[in-house]
């Protein structure tokens, strides 16, 4: 089974009304934690935990508006689905969040703009840009994310400008 | 508050989007620098939410300093636009005022079936329309 056939068959198995503790990670709100499974543990899940357990339990106005913590709803999704998107070759995402409690995730190298915007669990718009060309793609995704999966493996394909290039 | 266009706010009123240094900010191994998500550019999601902004009118004609009001407390950055460059763009801008804010605003999208949505091109577009109003150092509008 590919990388993408995987994150498909993961994802599919559930309902999109599936409730988050059926998740593999963990959410204990009485802690105000995010926690990952030992055994699904990756780089961009280690170096990940601490942003996303600081992200939900955000002071309510944080924005300068009337902001909100990013829910545990958006945030274990989102861990699941970088769990099932992990490449070992690439550096784990930024994690931005949104003033109504959602959370984007983001990597911008080798000339593209990936941006992931987790609106709620099976609710995500999914945008690239290419430097390069200045095209730009959108996706909604709910339970099919085989074309971000295909995305995040052309991440790794370094496409230094000529200019960059020539300066090595 | 049902989105809509207030035609108090001139073409040329500043709108001011308050930016956190912390949680908006990442870094672009692209243009090799630390600049504001697009994240800050998007509308809440619940139905008739928008993107909380700053009126600056309001706040001058109250007798209040603007860039003194938008960063206190907490907040140390803030970019502004102008009415026009939002409403080009197919966005409503509106009047709403809460408890804590009288100056508040929203920014929501022109199209009945998207008001709280924004396009990745109004997105772009209300960064690249962006200018620093509070500016944080060693970061990038877009």
């Amino acid at each position: 089974m590919t990388s993408s056939q995987a994150v498909v068959a993961a994802f599919s198995r559930y309902a999109p009304s599936i409730p988050s503790n059926d998740y593999d990670v963990s959410v204990f709100p009485s802690s105000r934690r995010v926690t990952l499974n030992r055994h699904s543990e990756n780089e961009w899940t280690k170096a990940l935990v601490g942003k996303f357990n600081e992200l939900t339990a955000l002071n309510p106005g944080w924005d300068g508006y009337a902001g909100r913590p990013v829910s545990y709803t958006c945030a274990s999704f989102a861990a699941k689905l970088l769990e099932r998107l992990y490449d070992e070759a690439l550096p784990p995402p930024s994690l931005v969040p949104g003033s109504d409690g959602t959370l984007q995730v983001e990597w911008h190298i080798n000339q593209y703009d990936v941006e992931v915007d987790i609106i709620g669990a099976f609710e995500v718009v999914a945008t690239r840009h290419n430097c390069l060309t200045g095209a730009a793609e959108e996706l909604e995704l709910d339970t099919d994310f085989t074309a971000l999966a295909g995305w995040i493996s052309e991440l790794r394909e370094d496409r230094s400008p000529p200019s960059a290039v020539l300066a090595v | 508050m049902a989105p809509y266009d207030e035609s108090g706010i001139g073409a040329d009123d500043l709108i001011i989007r308050r930016i956190n240094p912390h949680y908006h900010v990442i870094f672009d191994d692209n243009r090799q620098c630390r600049r504001i998500s697009s994240k800050a550019y998007s509308p809440s999601s619940g139905p008739d939410a928008g993107m909380s902004i700053d009126v600056e009118q309001l706040i001058i004609t109250a007798g209040q300093q603007p860039q003194q009001y938008v960063v206190d407390p907490v907040f140390t950055g803030a970019v502004a636009f102008s009415a026009s460059s939002i409403r080009s763009l197919g966005l409503w801008i509106g009047y709403e005022p809460v408890h804590d804010n009288p100056y508040h605003g929203e920014v929501w999208g022109a199209n009945p079936s998207r008001h709280n949505k924004f396009t990745k091109t109004q997105k772009d577009g209300l960064a690249a329309a962006a200018a620093w109003y509070v500016s944080i150092d060693d970061v990038a509008l877009q």
